[in-house]
């Protein structure tokens, strides 16, 4: 029978590997956090290293871009998402061209994307010519807040397809005679998102928020690669920071820094799936 | 849509693997071998000299080339252009203070380019052709010892060498065979400061009164050459075939339930040429001064060398040497029994084709009569 | 339904100037390969494909390194996505969140102690320290968990009685069954490994190893053209893979959604 003991046969390699490769740097990760020196010379100082770390300048500039990126491209992603998503959903059977497309800038490799950004946004770039033809000024968009709204622009290109996917994936599930009892009755467009798709999309969303944020974690690959390791302020994101301090092997602000960003996380989750699931079961 | 995605990527995949094999290969033939040789240091003036010999005619005019460790993507030892400041050119020899420098080469070297350093060189006899590439031969001045001249025309020479260390290097040969020098050469004066008056040389009589070196070509590796058609033919044969039957697979994977076993056929005699693709390519050793310095497929560069070599061939064969007799025939011999295999192999190809669809055919037959006989039960 | 004109119109304008926004990159890529202002120039695709070896060799190296991983991958997440999904256990659902949660953690977070310990284990410097981090990544378990869950009860139980043991069900129902499901995992988890790009430049110390994306990222070649073919080069595989397993792919992220 389907004992306890299958199911922990079953899991084993997994939560075994993950143990051994995720978990247990992580807690040598929390250990580096609470002390300080290196080598043999290691001592517990507490929360010394976290009141250090919240007054950096650098660590406040860090986190506080990185969650100014997710709080601009989280949203900007899901709203375009889930437009395209209901497009396709609506008008089934047209836009053939889009479906077999809106995966593609997710295959493109990052040795790809840093080439193409170059090409188009840096000073004798393709975008700068173009103004220049129609006589407008060129602009050196890699620099300054604009370098920003680069980044924003090069993950919504790159991750939209994925979040299309998964908001797609829950359009599909819901019954369309629901939508057509919903006409019958002289509903809106907007009263039948709002009380037909919405209720029943809220996995979908909290699938497609999951993968969109894992995915902009990465897109500091593309960031490290075009601005170097100590890109313009506006573009300081965690992970440079993180990066920095693994480079200078300072280990307390890393691990520091690794602590806070996994709490920031687990609340947004904690928050997140609750909310998630107890608005599911209202379904179930 | 799969199907067709799926053939598309069983050529991809052909392509790569070829590519690779390939590309391995012509790395190691493209190498230019290279001699390389310490300036003697001078006590005297202080600086290093080095024969004439070293300066190399490139694009950009002559050039002398040092070598040394690349690393990263230019990993390797390669050859690198000395920077025109490092060394001063003067009408007996060349003035530097370097490391080595490339002395002799199969074939000029680029900068940044592999080069394989020879240490101690065998020696052997050979035979050599030179031919001039503009007009009538130069005046040669005093040939080096051990090199008779056997025969002669109006633009080519035959020469034959006692002992000439291998592999064959063009540089070697033209400063064993060496222009004569003009009388009147025009030596720029110098003026109070060592320093060379460039102004005062007339560029244009220069390049009138001293002709270009006629292009050496070594017998040895001319015969050589010609002992790799037969396997580049086999080489050929055999990619064609691999192409045929990739087309004849992709035509059957139609309805491939039905020629399965063929599909399986084809992939498995695919696999087998692709796998004797790289024996073959170690077998074939291409000499590096007959290739073409930029790329190996360049199509132009063959049709004019092997033009003018076996021109020459021919009228000294005509004048009755038995050297130039030998290589003609051993070229002859060689490029028929290439077009012999390639044709070979494209018969057993085609063959095997026919075999499989009358074999389709055959057992599509059967299947049918056994049909008919099941409803006349 | 009835849509006006207007409406159809615009959204077919917007889904045109999508797909061009996605497309266009890669058809520049392509077109200035081998174009360039003075006209069609092959070159390049000479100099990467023929001229060196060290391009292919190093996309052989990384191709059988991301298939390493993949496999590796299925292999544990078919065995820990079923485990999930059907067998219940104290601690399950718990266990299942903080793998979650370990999933969305960049890489930079347990980087520098996954550097230490590989040290420790003597891994430095050899492929085993990128492909085993990566085997157990849990976005596999995550995305076969959700499409398992979606087999009926009654076939298991009626397999079971039937004296089925756990490995037959898995390998007679659930896989033939998922299909779409493993190949959408298999998928993602070779896109991580063919584009993973900071473990190679913590972990490996010398260039010759690093997989192509890494390398032509980290150390562009000097030469644009050459650039351009490399990416050609890289994104091939992945494009074809994609194409080919497009119905799956959508297939199987929709049935992670059905509960």
């Amino acid at each position: 029978m389907r004992k306890k003991s299958s199911g922990y046969i079953l899991i084993a390699p997994l939560v075994l590997g993950c143990l051994v490769f995720y978990l247990a740097p992580f807690l040598l990760v929390l250990r580096f956090s609470f002390s300080a020196g290196s080598g043999k010379s290691i001592r517990w100082v507490g929360l010394e290293n976290y009141q250090r770390l919240i007054q950096n300048d650098s660590f406040a500039l860090a986190f506080g871009n990185s969650m100014k990126f997710f709080a601009v491209g989280l949203p900007l992603i899901m709203v375009l998402a889930y437009l395209i998503a209901l497009l396709m959903q609506k008008q089934t059977g047209r836009h053939k061209l889009l479906k077999s497309v809106f995966l593609f800038p997710y295959i493109m490799p990052v040795a790809g994307t840093v080439l193409l950004v170059d090409l188009f946004f840096s000073e004798m770039g393709l975008l700068n010519s173009l103004l220049n033809i129609m006589g407008l000024p060129a602009a050196q968009w890699m620099e300054g807040s604009s370098a920003f709204w680069v980044t924003i622009g090069l993950y919504l290109w790159k991750n939209v397809g994925y979040a299309i996917i998964l908001l797609l994936a829950g359009l599909i599930t819901i019954p369309s005679d629901q939508y057509e009892s919903a006409d019958l009755d002289g509903a809106s467009t907007w009263q039948k998102f709002f009380f037909i798709t919405t209720p029943q999309m809220w996995y979908s969303v909290f699938f497609a928020l999951v993968f969109s944020i894992i995915n902009g974690f990465k897109c500091f690959r593309e960031i490290f690669l075009i601005g170097g390791q100590e890109p313009g302020d506006e573009i300081y994101m965690l992970q440079h920071f993180l990066n920095n301090s693994f480079e200078s092997l300072n280990y307390a602000s890393l691990s520091v820094s690794s602590i806070l960003l996994l709490t920031a996380i687990l609340i947004f989750f904690g928050v997140f799936y609750g909310f998630v699931n107890r608005k599911e079961a209202y379904r179930t | 849509m799969k199907r067709v995605i799926l053939c598309i990527s069983v050529l991809a995949f052909w392509l790569l693997t070829f590519s690779t094999f390939f590309s391995m290969r012509v790395e190691e033939w493209m190498v230019p071998s290279v001699t390389t040789i310490e300036p003697e240091f001078s006590f005297a003036d202080h600086i290093g000299h080095a024969p004439l010999d070293c300066l190399f005619e490139t694009e950009m005019g002559d050039e002398i080339f040092t070598v040394y460790e690349g690393t990263m993507w230019d990993a390797g030892i390669r050859a690198r252009i000395l920077l025109s400041t490092d060394y001063t050119v003067t009408p007996e020899d060349v003035q530097l203070m370097s490391d080595p420098i490339i002395e002799y080469a199969t074939k000029t070297p680029r900068s940044g380019e592999l080069v394989e350093v020879i240490i101690n060189p065998e020696r052997s006899e050979d035979y050599w052709l030179a031919v001039s590439k503009d007009g009538a031969l130069p005046t040669l001045g005093e040939l080096a010892n051990g090199v008779i001249i056997e025969e002669q025309t109006e633009r080519e020479l035959l020469l034959y060498i006692e002992k000439v260390p291998l592999p064959f290097m063009e540089k070697r040969a033209q400063s064993m065979v060496p222009i004569a020098k003009i009388e009147d050469d025009f030596t720029p004066w110098m003026d109070d400061n060592r320093e060379i008056d460039w102004e005062s040389v007339d560029w244009e009589a220069v390049e009138v009164a001293r002709p270009k070196a006629p292009s050496f070509y070594s017998l040895i590796d001319i015969e050589k050459w010609m002992a790799q058609m037969p396997k580049i033919g086999l080489l050929a044969g055999s990619m064609l075939a691999s192409l045929s039957l990739w087309g004849f697979s992709c035509i059957l994977s139609r309805e491939w339930k039905k020629n399965r076993k063929l599909l399986i056929a084809n992939g498995f005699f695919m696999l087998l040429l692709l796998s004797a693709l790289p024996i073959l390519l170690h077998y074939i050793d291409l000499p590096s001064s007959l290739l073409p310095s930029t790329h190996i497929v360049d199509l132009g560069y063959y049709a004019r060398e092997f033009g003018d070599i076996f021109g020459a061939l021919n009228h000294f064969a005509a004048q009755g040497s038995q050297a130039a007799d030998d290589a003609i025939n051993q070229a002859k011999s060689m490029l028929w029994m290439s077009g012999g295999l390639a044709t070979a192999v494209s018969i057993i190809t085609i063959g095997l084709c026919v075999t499989e669809i009358i074999f389709s055919k055959k057992r599509r037959v059967h299947y049918a009569v056994k049909d008919r006989q099941h409803e006349e039960k | 339904m009835t849509e006006s004109r207007v409406f159809r119109g615009v959204s077919g304008a917007f889904a045109a100037l999508l797909s061009v926004i996605f497309l266009a990159p890669f058809c520049y890529v392509l077109l200035s390969s081998f174009w360039t202002g003075n006209g069609v120039n092959f070159m390049p695709y000479y100099d990467v494909f023929w001229a060196q070896s060290q391009y292919m060799l190093r996309f052989w190296r990384s191709l059988g390194l991301c298939l390493c991983v993949g496999l590796g991958q299925l292999f544990v997440s078919v065995l820990a996505g079923f485990g999930f999904a059907k067998c219940r256990f104290p601690g399950r659902d718990v266990i299942f969140f903080g793998l979650m949660i370990l999933m969305v953690l960049p890489v930079q977070v347990t980087l520098v102690p996954n550097y230490i310990m590989m040290g420790q284990l003597g891994l430095l410097d050899s492929y085993l320290a990128l492909i085993l981090p990566l085997i157990f990544a849990p976005l596999g378990a995550f995305i076969l968990r959700q499409s398992f869950a979606s087999i009926p009860e009654n076939i298991i139980d009626a397999a079971m009685l039937d004296g089925c043991g756990i490995p037959t069900i898995i390998l007679k129902i659930a896989i033939p069954m998922n299909v779409s499901g493993l190949v959408c995992a298999f998928l993602l988890s070779f896109l991580d490994a063919w584009n993973m790009v900071e473990q190679p430049i913590a972990y490996l110390r010398n260039f010759n190893y690093y997989p192509l994306s890494v390398a032509l990222a980290y150390v562009p070649p000097a030469d644009v053209p050459i650039h351009l073919v490399c990416c050609i080069l890289v994104v091939l595989p992945c494009f074809l893979l994609f194409a080919f397993f497009n119905q799956e792919l959508v297939e199987g992220i929709t049935l992670a959604e059905v509960k």
